[in-house]
């Protein structure tokens, strides 16, 4: 693989850059990439030094593969994926996507119909606001909810859902951000950039699909002690 | 007992005689020394006097000088926790963005993006 992904571009949106981090996802990760390479062209893969496949199915759609050669969290992946995919000519927006196929491209689309039109810097996913997601567990629903709470307390800014995976945003935010939590404190990180640069967003409802699959790969829930006192954490550091 | 306060007085003795003969120019290490040969002044008073720390002690409301030096470590120790936690995460900073910009600069040559 040395050359740009050399897909027909006809009828593909080519200022539209996804970022997809992976980390062991090779049994999933080539259909979700493939499918959204059907609608875009530009999609950049980050492989978090997977231990499985992952790699070579990435390079098997004609995505853009990034390689991490150590293992550093779903954040630092998003950073890196988020670098590369600023260089790439005529981008305009940038999508961070989940490599394990509960996002759906028709929120995407939403997403960007309402960045276009509203010229907001940001437009984030919410699984809160009228849709409902799709066989949210009940417990992951309680802990998302004080999730909510605690960045909200936080970062000051006030969503409905705030640890989304699926956010739009302009490269002009792609030029500028600058994301140092490697783990999944990122959300809140996101959060805190989007107050501190006085970024305008809007929250649009996406259906997030939990399968058997995503569950099984779902961050667990106790792991949300751990975002909370990173965040806490780097309060005092910084 | 005098057996044990002059192990422990040569034990800190050369403890801070290597600690201080390590080299480095940087103002923070003149700090550090600093403070080191001021808790070694402490530790080896509170050793000779074991009465003065009790003095101490009672300034502060607290019944015997050994509660007090044991507060007072715990206390050192928790710090020393803290201080380390953010010196791994200030170098795992620095360890992300160097493995960054292999992850980029090999990706930008495979594509030709430079």
């Amino acid at each position: 693989m040395d050359s740009a992904p050399d897909l027909p571009t006809t009828g593909r949106r080519a200022d539209v850059a996804f970022v997809i981090p992976v980390y062991d996802e090779a049994q999933v990760v080539r259909g979700v990439v493939a499918k959204v390479l059907e609608h875009y062209v530009h999609v950049v893969c980050v492989n978090d030094a997977s231990h499985d496949s992952s790699a070579a199915e990435i390079e098997a759609t004609g995505a853009y593969l990034v390689n991490h050669p150590i293992n550093m969290g779903q954040g630092a992946a998003l950073q890196t994926g988020i670098e590369f995919a600023r260089r790439l000519p005529g981008i305009r927006y940038l999508v961070t996507y989940d490599a394990d196929g509960q996002h759906r491209l028709e929120d995407v689309a939403d997403m960007l119909a309402v960045i276009e039109a509203e010229g907001t810097d940001f437009v984030l996913g919410s699984r809160f606001l009228g849709r409902k997601a799709v066989n949210m567990p009940a417990l992951k629903r309680f802990v998302l909810k004080l999730a909510v709470a605690f960045s909200t307390a936080t970062s000051g800014v006030k969503l409905t859902d705030t640890h989304n995976g699926l956010r739009v945003f302009t490269k002009k935010v792609a030029d500028e951000i600058q994301i140092t939590m490697p783990d999944m404190a990122h959300a809140s990180e996101i959060l805190e950039i989007i107050k501190r640069n006085h970024y305008t967003y809007t929250e649009v409802p996406v259906t997030i699909e939990y399968t058997d699959y995503s569950r099984s790969k779902g961050q667990s829930l106790l792991n949300a002690v751990n975002i909370a006192s990173d965040t806490l954490l780097r309060k005092v550091s910084r | 007992m005098i057996l044990f306060q002059a192990a422990f007085l040569v034990a800190v003795l050369l403890f801070l005689t290597s600690a201080l003969r390590s080299s480095g120019s940087h103002a923070i290490n003149a700090w550090k020394k600093i403070g080191w040969v001021i808790g070694a002044f402490v530790i080896v008073i509170s050793v000779i006097f074991p009465d003065l720390t009790t003095a101490v002690a009672h300034l502060f409301g607290i019944g015997r000088g050994a509660d007090m030096v044991g507060y007072l470590t715990t206390a050192a120790f928790l710090a020393y926790l803290l201080f380390q936690y953010l010196k791994s995460q200030r170098e795992r900073d620095k360890v992300i963005r160097l493995a960054r910009q292999v992850a980029l600069i090999d990706a930008a040559n495979r594509y030709h993006l430079n």
